[in-house]
Formats: C-alpha cells, structure tokens, sequence
C-alpha cells in the first residue's frame, strides 16, 4: 500500500533528523575538544586527535574546572535533597489532612513558578549580601529549592494522592505519628516519585544561571554553568578547545544520569507537567 | 452480502521479548453470505489477531483472502487491499468511539470520509439510528452515555455503511450480565434483518453458542473444530473442545471408573486403557435410587441456581458433577444411582 | 460539632508544620523578593546615590525609552518565532516517538541531550558554531558555494536573531516533544484502528483524531512555553550578550544591564514590565484552563 510505504519512510527520515538534530552540537563540542587546533580558515578540517585540551583544562590553575565542579555538584545535591524532602512534606499534608490551603498551595507555587528569574534575583542580591552570603553555597541552595519547588510538588501530589489512605489509618491506629507515616511507610513506597524528583530537581539546579551568575563571585563558590559561560582566553583568542574540554567533562555526570534514569526523567516531567 | 473464503492463513510476529510468535499456524474457513459465523478460543489464541487481518489492518504472513470472488490479501501474489478497499466494519470491545463527536457525528463519519452527500447522509445515520433506537441521544457525547448506548453507536456506526462484513471483537463484554443477554438477541436480529456476513469473536462458550450459526474453535492459532452448535456440542473433536463447551464443563472420569463401566458397558472396543480419556456432560447424568443405574455414587453437595439441579457426587474416587433440569428430592450424603448410556460418553485419544 | 475558636485542631496544625519548610522557603526567596523589586522599581535605587522614593518617574521613563521598545519587540517576536518552531519540531518528534520502533530507550535519551545540557555550556557551543571565522556553518557555507562570504551570524542583527532561535529551539524541543508524547500516549489506540476501518488515511486520522484530542495538552505546552521564553536570558548572555548593538536584548537581559550599572531602581522597572506580561500570559492560561475543565 502506497501509504504504507509513504509512512515508513516519512519514520525514517524522521529518526534520522531526530538523531541529527539532536546530536549534532553535542557531538561537535566532543570533535572540538578532542581536536588540536579550531581554525577553519584553512579549506580542509584537520582532526588532529589530542587530549591535550583535556590535560590542561583539568590541570589549569587559571581555570578552576574542580572548584566549580565541586560547587555545582554540592549545590545542585543539596537543593535536590532539601527540595524533594520539603516537597514530599507538603505533598503529604496536602493529600492526607485537611486544612486549610490545601488548595492554595499547590497554586501559589504554580504561580510563583511563573515569576521571571529577573524580578527575583535584583532584589534577592542584596538580601544574599545582607546575609553576608554572598558567593557561599546557601546563596545558592536556597534559591535552588524554590526553583524546584513547583515541579517537585506537583510530582509527589501526583504520586501520593494515588496511594490509598488505608495505609495510613491502619498506622495511625497502631499509634504511629505522621510523621513517622511519612518516612516508614509512605516514602518508601514512593520510591520511583521520589527518584525522579530528585534527579529532575538535581538537573534543574546543576544548569541553572543567571542566580548563580549574580549571586557569586569567583571561583569558591561560582558553578560550572557559569565558569564555562566566562571562560575567555588570556590574549584575544578564545581557547575553544578547552572549552569544549571542559563542558565535556562537565556534562558527564548529568549524562550519565540520564543513561540510566531515562524513564524516570520522562514519567517524572509527565507527572509534573502535564498535571500542571 | 459476501461469502468469505480464507486459506491458510499463518501469521508469525517477532518481539524482543519471546522472539518468534507464531500466531496463526494455518487457519482455513468458509465464513457462507449473511450468515453469523463465530471465532471461539481462550485469550491468546489468535482470534483477535485474526480478526485484524480479515479486516486489514493487520497483514497476514502466509495465506489468501477471498471476499466473494476477490482476493483482497494474499503473501504469494503480494495484494494487500487496506480496510477501506474490503469494505468492511467493525466494532471493537471498546467500543472505539471518537469522544470528541457527538453520536450523530461518529455514526456519520465513514460516509463523510467516503463523501456521500449532506441528504443521503442524514438519511443514513438517522436509518442506523432507528434501527439501534438512539434517535433520542444523538447530539449527546460518548462520554455522557452509558456502556449499553456506546455499545449500540458503535454499532450504528458499524451499519451505516451497509458493508461487505461485519467484524465484532467481543463487543458486549463490557456490558453487565442482563444488558449483554437483551444486547445479544438484538444483535441477532440486526444482523438477520440486514443480511450482514458477521464475524463475532468471543472467549465466552454460552455466547457463541446461542449467537452462531456455525462456530470455530480456536487453540494456539489452529482450528480445533468448525460446526454448528449442535455439532460441536455433541461431537467434540477433541478434549480441548468437549473440555471448553459446555456449562458446567464436561467431567473427565479417571481410570478405575472408566474400567468399571467398560466392563459394563463395553465402549472401548479395541481401544485400551492408557490410550484413551473419558468424559461425559453434567447434563447426560440421570440421578435414580441406588442399584438401580451403572454405578453407586454419594452425594457430596447439591444446589439449584435458577431452576437447575447440580450435584456434586462421588462415585469410585471420582468427583463428578451432574446437572438435572428438575429439582429432585436429594440430600447431601444420599446414595444414589447414576444412569446414562454408552452414547452419552465422549471418548477421545490421549493426545501426548 | 462545636469547635473552639482557641483551638486548632490537631490535624491544622501538623499539616501547617509539614508545610512550613516549603512556605518559609518560597516567602522568604520568592516572594519577599518580587515584593521587594517591584518596590525598588518605585524608587531611585542608583548606587552611590541617596535612596528617593519616586513613584511612578521609573516607568514614565521607560515609555519614553526607545532602546526598550526595542527590547520589548524583540523579546514578543522571539517568544512567536521560537515557540512556533518547538511546537512543530516538538510535536514531530512526539508523533515518531510514539509509534513503535526499535531502540525506543536509546532515541528517549538521545532526545533528552539537549535539554540537560546546561543552557550555559550548549550557547557557548552555539557560540562556536556560529563563529565567523571557526564555526562549522560558516564552513558548510563556503564548501558548498551557497555563499562566497562567510556569514556574519552574531555580527548582525537578523543573524543574531536567527542564531537565538535556533539555539533556543534546539534546547527546548524535547521538553515539548515530551510533553506532546504524554498527551499522544493518553489516545485510545483502538480510535486510530477504528478511523482506519472507517476509511480514513494518514492526514485525515492527523487532523480529525490527533489534533483535536491533543488540544489541551497543546495549549498547556504552549502556554508554559511562552511564559518560559518571555523571560529568556542565559541563552541570549552567553551567546550574543544582548548585541549586536543591543538587537538581540531580550527584556531580562535589558533589565540586567541595568542592575550591573548599578541603577537598580530601573532595572526593577523593567523585571515588573517581565512580571506582567507573564503574569498576563498565566491569566490567559487560567481562562484556557478553566474553558477545558468545563468541557470535560
């Protein structure tokens, strides 16, 4: 059947623009960092395989990759855990007991979701400077927490108003606390939930910017985003290959992730958004 | 209104999961014009699967299709006609209706798609309609309707075009036990009146036996047996179909009572005993006073669901049940006598 | 029953407990924050200059500021141009991904790549691929003679503006396509069965079935969608900084150039300006929401 055949090649070519689209830029920073010398205004690309961007990127004392690594990696967990930890709270207040805001909540947050960054992050520099936090990590983790708040509530409404209650009453009837409910019984069923808000917060949190641009200052407390955005060369030229070094080594943890935990990314968004 | 004529059809499917399925091993039938014809199995035989590739939307591996005198799929000749080509209608189990029509919509939708125009339209989908008796809910939504009146749209729906054939993919099982009798008898008549070749696939034995003219049984994609009610009821082909018609299902009696009537009643013939397995239906037993049938046998528990008698018994360590349409005056612990005769038992060869 | 009016019941108040890290959480960042933007944008907030209550003098000026008109339109038509784009690319990429094909997992995260990539580090990749002397696509152009000069992408005002939003479509596509997917996966496949039997082909069951199932969730996605790219910045800072000459400024990127000068009083002006055209969009949203709800 003609449309038959139509159909399948139309899935084809598809794939393959998805695989091109997809992959392209990402593939082309790998090819760059591996490459010795970016000029292309010469009529053939070389490709002169090297690891020598990779070497003195790791090794620079002019570009502190670990620090900012390090920063990323502490704050983006940190919020992750906190975020997911208050969020499970709320999530279980809101579908357990009644009180009210319960209807509230979910959509102020929704609202507050909708606030640009820029409306926020003026203000909130001199807060932070205020605090004396400036370029610490609290200056960013709490921020990051709110950032994730929506989204993480929203999944673990989802994931928890499809638990039945007679969990709980049975608990509650053998004297336990709810709170103990909460971490005995509750949360470890909602493993999956838990997990993808976690990761999906941690994601959130590990490519944030402009709050990580404006609220730190150098290299002790700045985060990989903005250490790879501000890397300039010393004398005019842009040091692409390290770049592309260094964003290499800085996407792999967060690909790594998502390698592993692809379905627990996608269910998650799914939840949250398409709920939202 | 067609004959439909299918020829050895096979078809094998690859998953990632268990490799090579095969689906269908070669079913062969001759479905005759306007009559009710249906695909009998458990879940997983393939009746679905064949159902699917009679209306084209799934492609058969190996076989041919004949719709009348055309062939509308074949592997050999490579003709593969799309549903719209056969012709053909079907209502699938769930009922498949777009929620965003109203029922006027749904049922008009195949003749917008084939373009008829606006009058013969209305005039169809208001004939489908009084025919179904929705004429009163036809600017309402699937989602306001209740299982019965889908059930009867999807129907409407299926008629209105008045096709070659009409396919049902076990269309009343969603529908509570009353509503799915009444919708059975209904079907029935519609499906006379207009004179539509019907293909019904079901895995309920009592309603393939009250709907079909003729019935084929299906097991692992192969045909078990294709016949009449009345033939399959009374000469199955082989356990599998003594053991799937029937309710209550046909008892298989063990060894020792299979000797104790052979020496009374002499069924084996050449036959012996380790060759052969042994039935017989719930409803051939007769229940008299002890010593007076073949065997003894006490009763273990008795009921009477609905003007039937069941008794549980045992008779030489074997549990039978029997089925009386009189309710008789017999207790728990009773002996009795069990009467029937040498037809009434089914024998078939043990198939290891 | 009576209830005592001293006495909260014990269930209010553990449920105020367990919502208390979220509450205090989101006042103190969030909304102590926008109040208090929105406050400065009333005053003259200009460091090394005395604190002045002011009023409205933040915003008559931003009327009359061109270099913000300028802004604005860019920002809207950004926001048409890149969500028009995502929906399309989005909804063909949900369309493939939801019919059944081999290596399903790898092409789910292949489709992900781009969207975790921090925005940061995919804008300098941009950045490289748009260079005019390096970038690989002014390389493409000189190979195959479609130009004897190489493109000056960031250089000029259309390039930039084109380069944004191939940058920015590249990153939130799959968002979209996931979206999309979730809302495709929720059609009763038997519909698309049934529409086949009903003679329809490939186009028809598009425009008939698809779409009109998928609508809600489309609106949803482009609503958030639009809220997201309304308030662009890291994209546009890192890859073009707001120029050439200011032409790709979105509204956040104005506002933050402002707040690095040191005005923050007008730069607060300009996030209230970013506030309400979200705050609109969420408006529309609502009124979208609630059409739907009712439908139902």
């Amino acid at each position: 059947m003609r449309e038959e055949r139509i159909i399948k090649l139309l899935k084809t070519l598809g794939v393959i623009f998805l695989l091109v689209f997809c992959l392209f830029p990402f593939l082309w920073m790998i090819f760059i960092s591996l490459n010795k010398n970016p000029d292309f205004l010469s009529p053939q690309i070389e490709f002169v395989l090297t690891f020598r961007n990779y070497f003195e990127v790791a090794t620079s004392n002019k570009f502190h990759l670990w620090d900012y690594l390090m920063n990323s990696l502490v704050v983006s967990v940190a919020s992750a855990i906190l975020a997911t930890f208050f969020a499970s709270l709320s999530a279980y207040s809101i579908t357990r007991l009644k009180f009210p805001g319960r209807i509230v909540i979910p959509l102020l947050l929704l609202g507050f979701s909708m606030f640009p960054q820029i409306a926020i992050v003026g203000y909130l520099f001199g807060m932070i400077t205020d605090f004396g936090w400036l370029n610490s990590y609290a200056a960013l983790v709490f921020p990051y927490i709110t950032l994730g708040l929506p989204l993480a509530l929203w999944i673990m409404l989802s994931y928890f108003s499809q638990l039945s209650t007679e969990l709980d009453k049975a608990a509650l009837i053998d004297g336990a606390s709810r709170l103990q409910i909460l971490f005995k019984i509750i949360l470890p069923l909602s493993l999956p939930a838990l997990f993808s808000t976690f990761i999906l917060t941690l994601i959130y949190s590990f490519n944030e910017f402009l709050f990580a641009l404006m609220l730190t200052t150098d290299y002790h407390g700045r985060t990989i985003p903005v250490g790879i955005a501000l890397f300039e060369g010393l004398h005019g030229q842009i040091p692409w290959g390290y770049i592309m070094a260094a964003s290499v080594i800085a996407v792999i943890p967060v690909l790594i992730l998502i390698a592993l935990f692809q379905k627990y990314i996608i269910q998650g968004l799914t939840e949250g958004a398409v709920k939202g | 209104m067609i004959d439909i004529k299918i020829k050895n059809i096979k078809k094998t499917f690859f998953t990632v999961k268990r490799g090579k399925v095969e689906a269908l091993k070669g079913i062969d039938l001759e479905i005759p014009a306007g009559k009710f014809f249906v695909l009998l199995g458990p879940s997983g035989c393939g009746k679905s699967t064949l159902l699917n590739i009679i209306a084209g939307i799934e492609r058969l591996s190996e076989g041919k299709i004949y719709f009348g005198e055309k062939l509308v799929a074949s592997s050999d000749e490579k003709i593969f006609l799309s549903p719209k080509e056969r012709d053909v209608a079907m209502v699938f189990q769930s009922y498949a209706l777009y929620p965003h029509l109203t029922v006027y919509e749904n049922i008009a939708f195949p003749l917008k798609i084939a373009r008829l125009d606006k009058d013969k339209l209305d005039e169809k989908v208001k004939w489908a309609a009084d025919i179904l008796e929705i004429k009163n809910i036809l600017n309402a939504k699937p989602g306001e309707l209740s299982g019965g009146q889908r059930q009867r749209v999807a129907l409407g729906r299926a008629i209105v075009r008045e096709p070659n054939l009409l396919l049902l993919d076990e269309p009343l099982s969603n529908l509570d036990a009353l509503l799915r009798i009444t919708m059975r008898s209904e079907l029935r008549s519609i499906q006379r009146k207009l004179e539509l070749t019907t293909i019904y696939v079901t895995h309920d034995q009592t309603e393939a036996m009250s709907l079909g003219d003729k019935i084929s049984v299906l097991k692992d994609g192969v045909v078990q047996q294709i016949g009449t009610p009345e033939e399959i009821y009374n000469n199955p082909a082989n356990l599998f179909v003594a053991k799937f018609i029937g309710s209550p299902p046909m008892n298989i009696l063990n060894e020792n009572l299979v000797r104790h009537l052979n020496d009374q009643l002499h069924f084996l013939e050449s036959k012996s005993l380790e060759n052969v397995v042994v039935g017989i239906r719930p409803e051939k037993i007769k229940i008299v006073n002890k010593d007076e049938g073949i065997i003894n046998a006490k009763i273990k528990m008795s009921w009477s669901p609905g003007g039937d008698s069941l008794y549980y018994l045992e008779a030489e360590r074997n549990e039978i049940l029997a089925k009386s349409s009189e309710i008789e005056n017999i207790k728990d612990n009773d002996d009795v006598g069990l009467k029937f005769g040498k037809d009434d038992l089914l024998i078939f060869d043990r198939e290891n | 029953m009576e209830r005592s009016k001293t006495n909260i019941s014990g269930e209010t108040k553990t449920a105020y407990l367990f919502n208390a890290p979220l509450i205090i959480t989101a006042v103190i960042f969030v909304l102590i924050p926008v109040i208090g933007t929105i406050v400065t944008s009333l005053m003259r907030d200009v460091t090394f200059l005395p604190e002045k209550f002011l009023v409205f003098e933040n915003y008559q000026r931003l009327f009359s500021d061109r270099h913000f008109f300028e802004s604005l339109q860019f920002t809207l038509l950004f926001v048409v141009v890149s969500v028009s784009f995502e929906l399309i690319f989005g909804l063909a990429f949900a369309l493939l991904l939801n019919e059944t094909l081999p290596f399903r997992g790898f092409l789910r995260v292949v489709i992900l790549i781009p969207w975790v990539i921090p925005i940061a580090i995919s804008a300098r990749i941009w950045e490289l691929i748009y260079n005019f002397n390096y970038g690989i696509f002014n390389y493409i152009i000189l190979q195959l003679n479609i130009s004897d000069q190489p493109v000056s992408w960031l250089g000029s005002s259309i390039g930039a503006f084109a380069a944004v939003v191939v940058s920015d479509v590249w990153k939130t596509t799959p968002f979209m396509a996931i979206i999309l997917l979730t809302g495709l996966s929720a059609i009763n496949r038997d519909l698309y069965k049934q529409a086949r039997i009903d003679g329809t082909n490939f186009l028809q069951r598009f425009f008939k079935i698809t779409l009109p199932l998928l609508k809600p969730v489309l609106v949803v996605a482009l609503l958030f969608r639009s809220i997201d790219a309304i308030r662009i910045f890291d994209l546009i800072y890192v890859l073009t900084g707001g120029g050439p000459g200011g032409s790709t400024s979105s509204l956040s990127i104005y506002a933050f150039n402002y707040y690095v000068s040191g005005d923050f009083g007008y730069g607060s002006a300009v996030s209230v300006i970013v506030f309400l055209a979200a705050g609109l969009l969420s408006v529309l949203y609502i009124k979208f929401g609630k059409f739907r709800e009712t439908l139902q």
